[in-house]
């Protein structure tokens, strides 16, 4: 017989916490391809957990060139 | 060898399919779209001319299609024979080319020559033969079996690789299985609903159809087997309508899938719709290994198209293309012999909204699509092609990859969409304030600043900007500092910020008129260290705040040229600015020097400023566009005119412009307007080069508005978050531009930034799909203050800068807002990601409403919002304009309900004097109004009199409102037409002394005013004046069948204020049946009524269903008499072959006997047994045969729930007293003008649909309104408009 109807379960993405030369962070999600330039810093985790982590990480969000000059 | 070439020479006749009969309907009609006559061309080399024309009378003769006969019956019945006979028609000498053209003007003819064989001569003596068929017999399947039947007459030794496939199953599905086919397709299409493209719409007028063309050379498919092959196809296809579907569409959808008929000899009319769930993160594989079962599934249980489309169409609100907007159709190269050439093959009926056809053979793979020009452009047509060949190639290529991921746009494409206005000037490294300074050494005397009676020179500007930053020096301020400036908006706010960039601080402007505690707030959010303000402020400051604070009236000390000694990190903050979010507290947005410098100084070239611009800004500096429209001017050492208060009157801005030389402004869109009607009304208007404005949509109407009254010569639209500094993105056009769609563009990116259209997995959206506006490059602020976790989640890192500037590391800010690119890469814009509305689980855009209001003159600005209240959603329409009232709103709400479906209708529109704004001039959604209580307000005034108080509880109880009073509106508490019915046999047998017709109810439709009729004998009239007045002749609609004249009001509302129209009641409503009576007497009544009203004037007619029968004979009756301008029939049947006299019904043995018996059980059983013998009583006996017979072909039990007006039973009484009553009457030909329009749904039912060129030699071919059935159509926008312009048509000249 037919398939049943609309399955809709697909999970929610994973994120992790990316950061680059500037000693930006960003949050992307886990499954996408990390772009030129920045680093993962963390495991997969649900956004929730991610944005808690930032919290705790990024406390001078100063980039690193004026950190280096005006510490 | 073929097996099907001897086909079995079958004398004997059948009726015609179902696919048949619909194309036949089309015939009727006079409209064949989308169908069309089908043709075969084939160029023959020399070599074959000898033994062509024998092969050919050998297929001639042989061939079921040329063997065609159609025989019309009465009723119209058609029967399909196969004694027919085609012979070939010799056309002379031609070439390819010429032959091509020339068969575009034959049309074969279903009566006399169904198909045509034609043949020339080559110059070079070979042979072109075309066959020409009409689309009944034949279609690209068909000449596939008779190219083959040729090849084999030939000896051409084609084996024949394109008909292996299995013959076709047309054995009957039995009831049951048909029911259970039905009811999983039924489920199975309400789940997945019809994918489309996003309208970009390009040619309105000529042009009705576009191709485009693609062909792929991908040896990965070329290994692929059939069913492989499609499957990829298909999947490919679902991808890239996935992604049209934009942002938060659902992951289900469906299109149609057509079948390949191989080389069937009838034309098949296969097609059926795929509903399909790709998952986003699996790969390609796994979708094409779904899609082939899904697949396998549909056709192992297949249903005739029409079926489910009648099934669709049936509800109220349907989709209009049930099978799909989109078709697929997977086909085969037919391999030719050598030395023959083909011209295009047929196409399948161009019934969708795009129409794909991928051909697979030795050659690639070749695609085509036809579509709709109305909807679709060709740019977008042939990308829809490049994206479906790019899936294909990388899912077959990588097909572990997730769908989500594989791109649609080239890098190429991506690049030329996303750049920025070209942009070649250098960039100054130096920061804002010190450019500013720069100025004051050049040109020192000249004018920096003109605010009330201050004139500041550049010069002096300077010297009090320095002396002041000396002074915060001195106080602390030094990077990273920040320093709030609690001053209004004027000269010296302007020096205190700059003084506050000069010591190295980071300012934080501050309106000392807001709130209070939106203020502390930003003070204390932001870490404030000092605070620059006036005396008269300070008490406004927060306790126990731990900043130093610095009044102005102290800072007195003398100016001086030299600035204190910092050097300013590109890195290093200029300013913060909070934005109010939507919801929560407002956020800081840290802004660092080299973006903003660099933002100002390619903002100054796109707007083309000088040492001579003179702008007023009227932007607030609460908000940071105000800030750029000071710091861009005076970088240029040109000046600024601030206005000295926040309320200048359009009067005194003009005023203030004229008067200083102003040759540009910056002024928030929702004043914008009032300058610009207020510049109308005077016609005084100062002389500009240029407006830029911004904040809001701005609609088509305000930007002709603003065109046409301010006279600049170029305007710009700014576009940008605060997070993206300033304005990131502008639209600049000279004046009088004209744009499609609700708002003007946003425009591009500005500067070193790129602006990116994103569905939900960052991919970027194909040109015209709705996604999220992403802006990146080196333009976007540092962050959030103090919120690392939004900062990080809403700057992203930036996945395109890398291939496009070779820029790493970069940033992308998400700005919640929707938007969809445009061709030529700017943007529009299309409301707030977050304020997307669903009701009812359907997903609404707010701006499509809007755009709806917007199209209505009354309405200069719409807002549609979603209001929640006690939990309960609600959509209310905001409107603003000169002169909206309360009687604006009752219209604006009827014309909405004629434009969209049900579920996008709000609830209430409100006429507003004016969008309420913040502080930061821009829109105050929670300043809105909420409308009263949901419904309709219940007057519930109670019962005076026996008479009311007899009636109201009936009306109540038959609405279900137990508050309805006597004044309240029996349709706006809900009665519908049954109800109404209902409602009057219930009065009737209240007052069975009075004539009641529903024309009575209509007019007086509260207990109060009907039984003062009662009471006053007023009652028993037949027509309804729907619109009473009007300067247009009078519009006469004649009722089909249970129709109440309601169904006519959308109409009404459509036809606007200009026409009157009378609506007719339908006879069956009285419910004084008079057996036996004929449509002359029926007539007579109108006839009456329209000989007494118009008096000779022009009219025109209208019939609906079985009405315009009514209306023809009315027009017999007149005729002479009235000055009939045209008649509309609308859907209108002939009766079927069921009762027409003379056709005797056909029994089997003894079947007679056991329906006379079933009958007679039955009338044992029924309420309504006496008026069921009443009519029977009335029947002659060929009449009481066809009548059984009648019975016999019900599939459904007979009715036994009469004699309620809405039951089964009434209805079928209804239908059978018409058919008596219609059975023996014949239309006589008139010379009268008729415009006839058919319903889609009735020509794919077959409906025996009256041809009225037939009956009069001034009718035109019907008009096919697509997406709707015989019960719709009448409410239908499309039609309305058609009409409409048939009426305007038709009263030219008077």
């Amino acid at each position: 017989m037919m398939s049943p109807l609309s399955p809709r379960s697909f999970g929610q993405p994973l994120w992790h916490i990316l950061r680059n030369h500037e000693g930006r962070f960003a949050l992307a999600r886990h499954h996408h391809p990390v772009p030129r330039g920045w680093q993962s810093v963390s495991a997969a985790m649900p956004h929730e957990a991610a944005l808690e982590d930032l919290r705790l990480r990024w406390s001078d969000m100063r980039p690193l060139s004026l950190q280096e000059v005006q510490p | 060898m073929s097996k099907d070439l001897t086909f079995e020479m079958a004398s004997s006749a059948r009726a015609l399919t179902p696919v048949e009969r619909r194309i036949f309907a089309h015939a009727q009609v006079g409209e064949l779209a989308p169908f069309a006559p089908e043709t075969l061309v084939l160029s023959f080399d020399p070599q074959w001319r000898a033994g062509l024309a024998e092969a050919l009378m050998q297929v001639l003769q042989s061939h079921p299609l040329f063997l065609t006969r159609l025989e019309i019956q009465g009723g119209g019945e058609v029967l399909r024979h196969r004694d027919g006979q085609t012979l070939p028609e010799e056309r002379g000498s031609a070439e390819m080319s010429q032959v091509v053209a020339q068969i575009a003007a034959i049309f074969p003819d279903l009566d006399r020559a169904p198909v045509r064989v034609l043949l020339w001569d080559r110059a070079d003596g070979g042979r072109i033969l075309a066959i020409c068929a009409h689309p009944l017999c034949a279609d690209d399947a068909v000449f596939g079996s008779v190219e083959a039947a040729l090849w084999e007459a030939l000896n051409a030794g084609l084996s024949d690789g394109s008909h292996g496939m299995a013959p076709l199953d047309r054995g009957k599905l039995d009831l049951g299985e048909r029911r259970r086919r039905l009811s999983t397709w039924k489920a199975l299409m309400e789940s997945y609903p019809v994918a489309r493209l996003p309208a970009v719409p390009h040619a309105p007028g000529s042009v009705t159809r576009l191709e485009a063309r693609e062909r792929l050379s991908l040896p990965s498919f070329a290994q692929l087997d059939d069913g492989a092959r499609e499957a990829a196809l298909a999947s490919a296809l679902a991808v890239v309508l996935g992604r049209s579907g934009g942002y938060g569409g659902a992951p289900e959808l469906r299109f149609a899938l057509g079948q390949d008929a191989g080389g069937a000899t009838e034309r098949q009319g296969l097609i059926l719709p795929l509903c399909l769930v790709p998952d986003p993160q699996a790969g390609f594989g796994r979708a094409r290994d779904d899609c082939a079962v899904r697949i396998t599934e549909a056709r192992a249980h297949s249903l005739p198209a029409e079926l489910l489309e009648q099934e669709v169409l049936a509800r109220e609100g349907a989709e209009p293309r049930p099978l799909g907007a989109v078709s697929l159709h997977v086909r085969k190269a037919r391999p030719l012999p050598e030395g023959v050439t083909r011209a295009a093959r047929p196409w399948p009926p161009l019934a969708e909204e795009v129409v794909i056809v991928a051909e697979t053979g030795a050659a690639g793979l070749v695609l085509a699509a036809n579509a709709d020009a109305q909807r679709h452009s060709p740019a977008q047509i042939a990308a829809l092609l490049c994206h479906i060949g790019r899936v294909l190639e990388t899912g077959l290529a990588s097909p572990e990859a997730p769908l989500a991921r594989i791109p649609l746009l080239s890098p190429e494409e991506l690049q030329a969409l996303s750049a920025p206005y070209p942009d070649e000037g250098p960039i100054d490294p130096r920061a804002t304030h010190e450019i500013i300074a720069s100025q004051a050494r050049l040109t020192p005397d000249k004018i920096a600043i003109i605010c009330g009676a201050t004139r500041l020179t550049h010069a002096e500007l300077e010297g009090q900007a320095n002396a002041l930053a000396h002074r915060l020096v001195a106080l602390g301020v030094g990077p990273e500092v920040p320093v709030a400036i609690a001053i209004e908006r004027g000269a010296e706010a302007i020096v205190a910020i700059l003084a506050v960039m000069k010591a190295g601080g980071a300012y934080i402007p501050l309106e000392p008129d807001h709130p209070a505690s939106r203020n502390h707030h930003i003070l204390r959010d932001a870490g404030v260290r000092v605070v620059l303000t006036r005396r008269a402020y300070c008490a406004r400051l927060p306790e126990g705040l731990g900043a130093s604070v610095l009044c102005l009236e102290e800072a007195t000390d003398p100016p001086r040229m030299d600035a204190p000694d910092v050097t300013i990190h590109p890195d290093q903050l200029a300013y913060i600015m909070y934005t109010s979010g939507s919801t929560g507290k407002p956020k800081g947005v840290a802004v660092e020097h080299q973006p903003l410098s660099q933002h100002n100084q390619t903002t100054a070239r796109v707007y083309e400023m000088s040492a001579e611009s003179r702008e007023l800004p009227f932007l607030p500096f609460s908000s940071d566009g105000g800030h750029e429209r000071w710091m861009v001017p005076l970088m240029m050492g040109g000046s600024v005119v601030i206005p000295d208060g926040p309320l200048w009157t359009p009067e005194q801005t003009l005023d203030a412009m004229r008067r200083h030389g102003c040759n540009n402004a910056s002024i928030p869109t929702t004043y914008l307007q009032q300058l610009a009607e207020w510049a109308e009304e005077t016609g005084n208007t100062p002389p500009m080069r240029l407006y830029s404005f911004g904040g809001e949509g701005l609609a088509q109407s305000t930007f002709d508005l603003l065109s046409r009254a301010l006279k600049a010569k170029t305007l710009i639209n700014g576009y940008g978050p605060t997070e993206t500094i300033m304005t990131p993105m502008v639209w600049k056009v000279p004046a009088g531009t004209r744009f499609e769609g609700t708002y003007a563009p946003l425009g591009r990116a500005v500067g070193d930034r790129r602006a990116y259209v994103l569905d939900a997995e960052m991919m970027p959206c194909p040109v015209g799909v709705v996604g999220e506006i992403y802006l990146g490059g080196t333009g976007v602020a540092r962050g959030y203050v103090g919120k690392p976790d939004v900062t990080a989640d809403r700057f992203v890192p930036d996945p395109f800068g890398p291939d496009l500037d070779g820029r790493e590391g970069g940033r992308l800010y998400r700005t919640g807002d929707l938007g969809r690119w445009r061709e030529e890469g700017t943007i529009d814009f299309l409301g707030r990601v977050d304020l997307q509305v669903k009701i009812n689980g359907y997903r609404i855009e707010p701006g499509e409403i809007e755009a709806a209001l917007l199209a209505e003159p009354e309405v200069s600005e719409a807002l549609v919002l979603l209001r929640e209240e006690n939990g309960a959603k609600r959509l209310v329409a905001y409107v603003t304009g000169p002169d909206v009232g309360l009687e604006v709103e009752e219209r604006l709400a009827s014309a909405l309900a004629a434009k969209l479906p049900a579920h996008m209708l709000p609830e209430a529109v409100m006429a507003l004097a004016r969008m309420p704004t913040n502080p930061n001039a821009k829109l105050d959604r929670s300043a809105l109004p909420l409308p009263k209580a949901r419904g309709r307000r219940v007057l519930r005034v109670a019962p005076e009199g026996a008479a009311e108080a007899r009636l109201l509880p009936l009306w109540r109880d038959l609405l279900g409102q137990p508050d309805m009073g006597v004044t309240d509106d029996f349709f706006a508490m809900g009665g519908k037409s049954l109800l109404a019915l209902k409602a009057l046999a219930a009065m009737r047998r209240l007052w069975p002394e009075t004539a009641l017709t529903i024309a009575d109810l209509f007019d007086a439709p509260t207990v109060r005013a009907i039984t003062a009729r009662i009471g006053g004998n007023e009652t028993g009239r037949r027509a309804i004046a729907l619109r009473a007045e009007g300067t247009r002749p009078r519009l006469y609609c004649f009722p089909g069948l249970l129709v109440s004249t309601r169904e006519y009001l959308r109409l009404t509302d459509y036809l606007g204020p200009d026409q009157p129209v009378t609506g007719f009641l339908c006879q069956s409503l009285n419910e004084e049946k008079r057996l036996n009576v004929s449509v002359e007497e029926v007539v007579t009544e109108y006839a009456e009524h329209i000989r007494a009203e118009a008096k000779g004037a022009p009219v025109a007619f209208l019939g609906w269903s079985w009405g315009g029968l009514l209306a023809w004979e009315a027009a017999r009756q007149l005729a002479g008499e009235v000055d009939l301008r045209l008649i509309g029939m609308v859907d209108v049947c002939d009766l079927g072959s069921e009762f027409t006299p003379g056709l005797a019904p056909q029994f089997a043995p003894g079947e007679r006997a056991c329906l006379e018996a079933d009958l007679a059980a039955w009338l044992a059983r029924t309420r309504m047994r006496p008026q069921w013998e009443q009519l029977i009583g009335a029947m002659d006996a060929e009449c009481f045969a066809q009548f059984l017979r009648f019975i016999g072909n019900e599939t459904e039990p007979l009715p036994c729930d009469g004699p309620e007006i809405s039951s089964r039973e009434h209805t079928f009484w209804v239908l059978i007293d018409n058919a008596l009553v219609f059975r023996r009457h014949r239309q006589q030909p008139l010379d009268v003008p008729v415009a006839s329009f058919s319903a889609g749904d009735s020509l794919s039912r077959g409906l025996n649909l009256l041809d009225w060129r037939r009956l009069s030699p001034q009718a035109s071919a019907a008009e096919v309104i697509h997406g709707t059935n015989h019960l719709r159509i009448i409410g239908e926008s499309a039609f309305h408009a058609r009409l409409k312009t048939r009426l305007d048509l038709a009263f030219e000249g008077l």
